[in-house]
């Protein structure tokens, strides 16, 4: 009868692999998107027998019989590779190469953490992402701003119609890091937030300390390889039928019984 | 009378290797899983020990064990998984003592102790694994570099037949481990199941057919336990 259910946990599984799959593709065009895994863990097992009993036969079990129900989906994780950078030529772009997020302030008043560096202006001339939250620590941009220089190490340098000649450093960008970045919260928007699993963020200059080095007029693109992904796809929707198949088989083994008896 | 038995146990057995495939199938994405075997006692060997043997020992008999051998490695990206190379495990600290398991996608704790999904940690020849700041770097020794801290994993070798499936990927054992000697540990890989879909489904069909064989035997021997009662009276 168990047959039914362990099957069951088979399927939903690979349901919930085509959900994961889905964001991961819908999401192959997003600035910094990190591509979701899944991990899998067998569940119990119903021991019949264990091993080194003695059989009917006066004999040793070698082995023992123990039948297992099923599968779950322990955790879904965000691999935190680094994706490809692309040219943009927009001098508010800022990829980040190598480990490190950026820190912005949300407006609950908690930090916010992301590795989507498409940068704009507010209207005071302050560095905000693309959803209007302001970069931690701000940094803000003289109105009369000829051009922007951002560093590798994270210093932001104008030159304005005062001095077209001579850069004024406005600000530097921080990075944090965290000691466990699996252990993040996704919260949609490209933004993370911290979480006591993913322990306190440290927070360094870019390219000391083993932090990301920046890198002006890039951004990062999604890490999801679309061809990977839909490998995916395919061994997920097989795996479904596999399991679906079981199902079936096991219904047609009950029938039977229920047919013994007329 | 005794073929109702015989008949009866075998569909019971048969149901049970069922289970197992679905099993099987269901740990098809499970890092590391062993798929189980019933050992083949199908309707056909035990209606030959029927025939043969004494009725006492005529019911088939169910044995399972695990069959340990290796699965395929995958390339992940993550630092974390690591997937052992031959005969071995990894052993990790659970509140029921140590325990055993091949499913190498640790991550790290809080605390930055290396630990397994459920978050057992996972020990090293030291006591639990720490690892610093920065990357990790493991070698095929297990020998881990992370930051400024330096562990070893604990790998270690059970006799198969003393392995007991716990669930979550882990397997207790009452033996005494040995370390493993003929195992290496690949760092930014993960072990698949050792299921093959294939062997599965034809085993379920194998099953299925053996199923209905053995109803309709016991289907036989109650029609003929009908015809002997009817005749008495």
């Amino acid at each position: 009868m168990s047959a039914l259910h362990t099957a069951g946990t088979g399927m939903r599984i690979q349901q919930m692999k085509v959900d994961v799959i889905a964001n991961n593709l819908a999401n192959a065009n997003t600035t910094g998107f990190k591509r979701t895994q899944m991990d899998f863990q067998d569940l119990l097992y119903q021991n019949l027998q264990r091993p080194g009993l003695e059989t009917a036969t006066g004999q040793q079990a070698p082995t023992g019989l123990q039948v297992g129900s099923g599968a779950r989906v322990v955790s879904t994780t965000k691999v935190f590779a680094q994706g490809g950078l692309e040219e943009t030529s927009r001098d508010l772009d800022v990829a980040l190469q190598g480990q490190g997020f950026f820190q912005v302030s949300l407006p609950d008043g908690s930090t916010g953490y992301t590795r989507d560096g498409s940068f704009r202006m507010s209207d005071t001339g302050a560095l905000v992402t693309a959803e209007g939250y302001a970069v931690s620590p701000q940094i803000t941009i003289p109105p009369n701003t000829l051009s922007i220089q951002i560093g590798k190490d994270g210093g932001v340098s104008v030159l304005t119609a005062d001095s077209p000649e001579t850069a004024t450093q406005v600000g530097t960008i921080t990075l944090a890091r965290f000691p466990n970045p699996a252990g993040l919260s996704s919260e949609g928007g490209n933004l993370l937030r911290a979480t006591p699993s993913s322990g306190q963020p440290v927070v360094a200059q870019p390219g000391a300390d083993g932090m990301a080095s920046l890198v002006q007029r890039f951004k990062e693109r999604s890490n999801v390889d679309v061809v990977t992904e839909l490998v995916n796809l395919i061994t997920a929707q097989r795996a479904y039928e596999v399991n679906s198949r079981a199902i079936r088989t096991s219904d047609e083994m009950l029938a039977q019984v229920s047919n013994l008896t007329r | 009378m005794s073929g109702l038995h015989a008949s009866a146990n075998a569909m019971r057995n048969l149901m049970q290797r069922q289970e197992a495939i679905a099993n099987n199938l269901a740990n098809l994405e499970t890092p590391a899983f062993k798929r189980s075997v019933m050992a083949t006692h199908g309707f056909g060997e035990a209606l030959d020990e029927t025939m043969t043997k004494s009725p006492q020992s005529l019911m088939p008999i169910s044995e399972g064990g695990i069959d340990l051998s290796q699965g395929p490695l995958q390339a992940s990206e993550r630092e974390l998984d690591l997937a052992l190379e031959g005969p071995g495990f990894f052993v990790v600290q659970t509140p029921q003592g140590e325990r055993y398991t091949r499913a190498g996608n640790f991550r790290r704790d809080e605390e930055g102790r290396l630990t397994d999904q459920s978050g057992h940690p996972v020990l090293g020849q030291g006591g639990p694994i720490e690892l610093g700041e920065g990357p990790v770097s493991v070698q095929r020794d297990g020998t881990i570099q992370a930051g400024d801290k330096q562990g070893s994993l604990r790998l270690v070798q059970l006799p198969t037949d003393s392995l007991v499936a716990i669930g979550g990927n882990l397997y207790s054992s009452p033996a005494r481990p040995e370390p493993a000697e003929e195992v290496s540990v690949r760092q930014g890989q993960l072990e698949r199941a050792n299921t093959d879909s294939i062997q599965e489904l034809v085993g379920m069909i194998r099953v299925q057919r053996s199923y209905e064989a053995a109803g309709r035997s016991l289907q036989t021997v109650l029609s003929a336990l009908e015809r002997a009662a009817s005749e008495l009276r």
